[in-house]
């Protein structure tokens, strides 16, 4: 989850690009979750098979790799 | 427009031929050609073709004689519980490959428009495929969108295992520890439990590596456990969207 958070950021997909995609996933829900997460609004859920990280686990991860 | 070998392997002489095998029987080449009125000829090409897929196997009687005989294949087994359910329709007659591949998506409501798209064909041409099942009251229309009725079923679940071992079919010719993760009628997500495998699928033109082994394409390198994730969808190109897609755990839980 947290390498798709970065994929996410490094290339600046947009969300209803990443959300059209998805749909045929059955991933919209997640996806959903996810870019609200990285607009700060939600606290890391842990539902339905989703472990968002935690705020510090997750900046330290941008640092090592050098995302914005 | 996605080209026909794409899919399937089960076009109307095939269906026909599983369609005079279906109750088990063993029937010698011959015996099929006057059940279903092709030729020898043809005859010996499409049970050739079925053998191959795993749908039929071919022994030898007494005398030598050539006979065949349906397998237990996920897809006979499908196919079995839909004419069962329907034994009064021509299911060769019916399920082209563009009615096969259109149902595909009908497992929920879907516009027609939505699914024009993700075939690349007209809207014309989705309507045009399913034509044959909205004259049986197949189709459970709800405003602008479509869906299989649910006394359909068994339809979609034969679609989507000849879907399935269509991309199986093709994987392991190259990958025999394939296993399908996703798929519908032009795209697969594939594993493969080999180095081996890896190795021949990363040769082959038509698979992309994909999911996390694919971040290293954007300067996230990181360590992979197992084999990488492999992509089929040799006319479309590989989006940082559904390399994230790949990706996600709950990917795995779906379909195959």
């Amino acid at each position: 989850m947290s390498y798709s958070l970065l994929l996410i950021e490094a290339e600046a997909i947009a969300q209803q690009e990443l959300m059209d995609v998805a749909a045929w996933y059955g991933l919209a829900d997640t996806i959903s979750d996810m870019y609200r997460y990285l607009a700060g609004e939600d606290e890391p859920l842990a539902a339905d098979g989703i472990h968002l990280p935690s705020r510090t686990e997750y900046e330290a991860l941008k640092e090592q790799y050098g995302v914005a | 427009m996605y080209s026909e070998y794409c899919f399937i392997v089960l076009l109307k002489g095939e269906l026909t031929i599983v369609d005079a095998l279906i109750t088990g029987r063993e029937a010698t080449p011959e015996e099929v050609a006057t059940d279903t009125e092709y030729t020898r000829n043809h005859i010996y090409h499409l049970l050739d073709e079925l053998i191959d897929a795993g749908l039929l196997h071919g022994t030898r009687r007494h005398h030598n004689q050539r006979v065949v005989q349906i397998t237990e294949h996920p897809v006979i087994e499908q196919y079995r519980m839909l004419t069962a359910e329907f034994s009064h329709v021509d299911w060769p007659e019916l399920l082209t490959p563009a009615t096969m591949r259109v149902c595909w998506y009908l497992d929920e409501p879907r516009r027609i428009t939505s699914i024009a798209d993700r075939l690349e064909i007209s809207r014309q041409g989705v309507h045009k495929a399913l034509s044959p099942l909205k004259n049986r009251a197949m189709l459970s229309p709800s405003g602008p969108e479509y869906a299989l009725s649910d006394s359909i079923q068994p339809l979609l679940e034969f679609i989507q295992a000849v879907v399935v071992h269509d991309h199986l079919n093709r994987a392991r010719n190259l990958a025999p520890s394939t296993t399908v993760e996703w798929c519908d009628p032009h795209r697969a997500l594939i594993r493969v439990q080999e180095r081996q495998d890896t190795e021949s699928l990363y040769a082959a033109e038509e698979w992309e590596i994909t999911g996390l082994a694919r971040f290293e394409q954007f300067g996230l390198q990181f360590f992979l456990a197992g084999e990488p994730a492999f992509w089929y969808a040799p006319e479309e190109t590989l989006t940082p969207a559904e390399i994230v897609c790949h990706t996600l755990p709950s990917t795995a839980d779906r379909d195959e």
